[in-house]
Parts: structure tokens; sequence; C-alpha cells
């Protein structure tokens, strides 16, 4: 209920002490500003980190070809390690954890490719079904490579975006043929990337129509997989397990980390996980602490109101006052001070966020909050204001009508 | 309209208990204008205070207009000073930063009379104190026997049964005074009954009826003749 005296009184009040209420309110506008500012910082770090991480499964796992840094059972060291469908199938059959698995063959070089009279030049790997998911690729026309395709060493292709509208513009790609190098692929699918714009100048076929045309059914190069929900430390011993069995069966020394590179983006990706978990407690820690301050500092100038209007409060209680419409009174005006310079913070903390947003730094990606941490912020800083405002109105309520006229 | 039996009250203090009323047995009726006097200490504000609900007493019976008053809560306290009485106080008590008539509209926003009514019946009892005219000039402004005019058109706007008055000629000089009084029996004519706590003999000499208290007793108590 809107109670125009009320607030009369209480505007009265706190333009009598524009100084005392204003450097008040400034404390828990400053609380709120920082703690908004510095949520939204720590957002815009998270994003960045997520944004860096976009276009790869987080959970996944490289592993790729080298050359041997040690002599290993009389093999001199220098021998490059060549994988092939052997790798492919141990780790298909003997990891049930595994996710998504494929390998990736590239064709030497960027490719030419020609449609009617245009001629350009891309490169061209022939990958596995679940690659779509490695690379997080989007299919937005037709369909990726499936099965079938590599069981019938189909000439198929998958074009990114860019491609499509290099060649096609703004005409439909699925269905038309292409030339890659020397043979004709039927293009089925168009896919798109959160990625950089490279990672959509890229062709994918069936891996094993490309060996076919390389003359080898066995070479892969690269394979890549997801771990799913396994923990870092699983995802540890998994590595370990399979560059053991590599080490037998490539013939290399299993200290010899250069025979074979793996790595994975889990380990990396669960310590910066941390390091953000950890600067956000740091920032709740830090905004909550100077919420209190602002808080303490209202209830500290309410007692001071109090104590000033004493007199006051005494001659309304001697006039028919009832002890609830002080309270009331006191509290409305705490409730008031604190919501308004407290919302004032949030949308200047909000304004500056959004300016800060233009700027793109590695790392660091569209600050901001969430509109539930507004939402909450508001009742957060109402019940802020009721609990600030809680003890000097009991104080007041609890005049002695007599002891304050006298005064 | 006031009943008093037996009315004790003491204050404990850290070390003693100090009664300052020792059985005061008081009946005002309804329409009287009573005088309370004595020298101080003797107990006259306090039993004032009790009067007018704002203390409590720690023996004996009050009956208000027929109501007892006793242990009380704060809201029903609150709500009989608001209903049956007006106090005019020595130093005035007028809110500093309020207009003539914002305070004496004031008892009228806690009966939760609405603001234009409020405004309209301020006017009509700062008029009837013949201060139409000062209504939007703040207490500062005003002379202190204006300021008082203002605190009994305060008292008055509630239409209360009884008002209360602590020494209400205490910071004016002697000309004022006799006008604030004139006021007092004026507002007792139209049947208000009217105490008044006061040291002044010639103040007390305009009520009808004067009351000594002297170490927490009623010493005398005589009706005088208003004519005196």
């Amino acid at each position: 209920m809107f109670d125009y005296d009320k607030w009369t009184e209480i505007f009265n009040s706190i333009l009598r002490h524009k100084l005392r209420t204003a450097l008040t309110a400034l404390g828990v506008f400053w609380g709120i500003f920082m703690l908004v500012l510095l949520l939204g910082a720590g957002q815009g770090l998270e994003n960045g980190v997520n944004y860096e991480f976009r276009d790869d499964a987080i959970n996944s796992v490289f592993i790729r070809r080298g050359y041997t840094s040690m002599p290993y059972n009389g093999l001199p060291k220098g021998r490059r390690i060549q994988f092939n469908n052997e790798d492919f199938d141990f780790l298909q059959e003997q990891f049930e954890d595994i996710e998504y698995l494929t390998a990736r063959f590239y064709l030497s070089g960027d490719q030419t490719v020609r449609y009617k009279d245009r001629s350009l030049s891309y490169s061209t790997r022939g990958v596995h079904p679940d690659h779509q998911h490695l690379e997080n690729s989007q299919i937005i026309d037709g369909r990726y490579i499936n099965q079938l395709d590599l069981e019938q060493l189909r000439k198929v292709c998958v074009i990114g975006q860019i491609i499509k509208e290099e060649i096609f513009g703004d005409e439909p790609a699925v269905g038309e043929a292409l030339q890659i190098g020397k043979a004709v692929y039927t293009i089925v699918g168009v896919y798109t990337d959160t990625g950089s714009d490279n990672e959509m100048r890229i062709i994918y076929t069936p891996i094993t129509t490309v060996q076919a045309m390389n003359n080898t059914s066995q070479k892969l190069h690269d394979l890549m997989f997801t771990t799913g929900d396994l923990s870092v430390a699983e995802v540890n011993k998994m590595q370990s397990e399979i560059r053991f069995n590599m080490a037998k069966r490539h013939e290399f020394d299993v200290r010899d980390r250069r025979a074979v590179w793996m790595f994975n983006l889990s380990e990396e990706y669960a310590e910066i996980s941390n390091l953000l978990w950890a600067i956000k407690a740091f920032v709740w820690f830090v905004g909550i602490g100077s919420i209190i301050a602002g808080i303490i500092g209202v209830s500290n100038i309410m007692l001071i109101v109090v104590k000033d209007r004493t007199k006051e409060i005494g001659v309304r209680k001697a006039l028919g006052a009832t002890p609830r419409s002080i309270i009331t009174m006191v509290l409305q005006e705490s409730i008031f001070i604190t919501a308004l310079a407290g919302y004032g913070g949030l949308v200047l903390g909000v304004v500056l966020l959004s300016l800060i947003g233009s700027i793109e730094v590695e790392f660091f990606r569209n600050p901001q909050i969430d509109i539930k941490i507004g939402i909450i912020a508001t009742l957060v800083l109402i019940l802020a204001g009721t609990l600030a405002g809680l003890m000097p109105a009991r104080q007041a309520a609890s005049i002695n009508p007599v002891e304050a006229m006298k005064a | 309209m006031i009943q008093l039996k037996g009315i004790r009250k003491s204050y404990q203090t850290a070390y003693t208990e100090l009664e300052v009323l020792k059985g005061i047995d008081l009946e005002i009726a309804a329409g009287d204008f009573v005088s309370i006097m004595g020298s101080s200490g003797s107990g006259k504000s306090t039993l004032l205070n009790i009067l007018g609900i704002l203390d409590e007493y720690s023996a004996g019976s009050y009956y208000l207009d027929g109501t007892l008053i006793q242990n009380l809560s704060q809201k029903q306290a609150a709500y009989y000073r608001n209903q049956l009485l007006g106090f005019v106080f020595q130093s005035f008590n007028l809110l500093s930063f309020k207009t003539a008539a914002e305070n004496v509209a004031l008892p009228l926003y806690y009966q939760k009379v609405d603001r234009k009514r409020r405004q309209e019946l301020a006017i009509e009892y700062l008029d009837r104190v013949g201060l139409k005219e000062w209504s939007d000039h703040l207490p500062s402004q005003m002379s202190g026997g204006q300021q008082q005019r203002v605190a009994i058109a305060r008292a008055l706007i509630t239409q209360p049964k009884v008002i209360l008055a602590d020494e209400p000629t205490g910071a004016l000089d002697s000309k004022t005074s006799d006008d604030v009084m004139e006021l007092f029996k004026q507002v007792n004519d139209e049947g208000i009954t009217c105490i008044l706590v006061t040291h002044e003999n010639d103040i007390a000499d305009k009520t009808k009826r004067v009351i000594h208290l002297k170490d927490g007793m009623i010493e005398n108590n005589k009706i005088q003749s208003i004519s005196q």
C-alpha cells in the first residue's frame, strides 16, 4: 500500500540529513557495485576460457605420430612411427569409456577443388563419423559422413560453410559434384563450426575412401577421442595404458614421449576450472564482505537518526503513535536507502560491464551478470535494509515518551 | 472521569527503592478544571504521566472514562492516549520541521484520518486558537505563546475527554500566560476536563480546584471559587 504520509516523513528525514544519508548510501552503493563488477569480470573470464575451448570437445584426447628419440631393442632413434587401422581398432575394442573415436588422414597439402569453371584450394581430411563430435561441427544442410560411406568407400564429402559460400554462393551445394584433386566427390552435407573461419575451410571425406585413393588401406595420421565423464585421473590412466600398448606394437621405448604425442584438454581445462572456481569464491567473499560493511553503515546511521529523533519519537508516542508505526517508519527509511543505493550500484555495475563487454581480449569475453543474480541481489538488498533497520527501529519503539521529552 | 485509588509509584534505583507516589486517592469529575501543585520532587509530574498513560504505576487502580488503565500493551496505551487524552507540554514539543497546521494534524494521522480532512480540521482548530494566518509557519518562526497555542490546538483536534498540561505556562511571560490560561478556560467551558501541573499560584488560582502534592501525598484538596 502506498502511504503518502509515510513517504513524506521518510523524504523529510532523508532531506534533513542529506550528507549523512548520502555517505551511508555510498557504502551500500559501492558494495553492490563492486560485487556486480567482480561477478561480471569473473563471468567474463569464464566466458573467455570457454570461448577459447569452444570448438573442441573439452574432454578430448589427441594422439599424434612422432619420431622416436630413444633407441629401442636395437632400433635406431629418429624412426617415424606410423599409425594404422589396428590402432583404431585397438582403441575401439579395448576402451569402453571412449565416447567418440575418430582417426584422421590428411591429403598432403591443399587440394585444388573444381566446380564448373571455379577452381579453389582447400585442405581435405579423411575422417570417421564421430569426427563431427570431436570438432563440434554442426550440420546446417544434408548430413555428415556416416558408417555406410566408410564401408562402401563412397566418394562423398562434407564441406564447411565458407567453402559452400565461396563456391556456391546462395545456391544449394548438397548433391553437387566437386572435383577434389583428381577425383570427383558428391557433396552430402554442409557444416558450420563455432571456431575460427579456417575450421570451416576444410573438406571431410570418409577415411576409407581417402585411404584407397592414396593406395593404402591401413595408414592413419592422427587418432582422437573423447572420454565422456571420466575424471582427469581416469583419463591419465587410460592414456598410459594406450601408450604402453602402442610402445609394444610399434616397438618404441614406453618412456619415449616423442615417439607418440599424446595430450588432452581435460587436464588443462580442469585446472582452469578450479582456478575460475577459486576466483568466483573470492569474488563472492569480497563482495559480500563489502555489502555487509555497507549494511552495518546503514544500521549505524539509523541508530544515530533514532537517537537524534528521540524527542520527536517521544512526542509522537504521546500523541498516539503505536510502536508498530514507529518501527515501520524507521524500517521503511532504512530499506529505502539500502534498496535505492544498492539498485544504483547494480545498474551502474551492469552499465559498466556492458561497456567493458565491447573490449575483446584473449581469455576475457562478454562480462555480464545473470538476471537471476540481479533479482536475488534486489531481494537481498531489501532483506539487508530490513536487517539494518531492525535494531534501530526496535530501539525507537522502546523509547519512553516521558524520558524522551525531558531531553 | 478520572478515579485514582491508592496509586503508588516507586522507582528502583541501584541501591534503594524510591517511592515517589505514596498512595494517591483522587476523583476528578467530567468538566472539572484542576491544577496540581507541589514543589519539585513532590511527584506531580509523575502523577501527570500516570494520568497520561505515559508511565505505569506500581500499585492501586486508575480508571479513565470508566476504563481500568492497567497493564496495557504499548499499542493499547497508544490508542487510549490518542482517543481520550490531549497533551500540552511546558516546552511545547512541536515538531520543528513541520508547519503549524501539520503539527496540529499529527494526532489525526495516527487515527488514520485522510490527509485532506486532517488539513481542514487543523486549519479549523488553528482558527479557534487565533492562529489561522500562521498555519504555514514553522514553529521556529513563531513566539512562545503562539507555539503553545498551536500545541493546544494539537491537543484539542482529537476531541479528547481530558487535556493534560505539564507547566503549560512555564516558559511564557505573564501576559502570554494569561492568554493561554484564557484559552484553557474556554476549552474547559466546552466541557473538556482540564488538568494542569504548575508551581505558580496565580496560574493555579485560575482553575476550579487545586490539588497540593507533598512528598508523594495529597496535602489538601480544595475547591475554590472561580471568581477569585
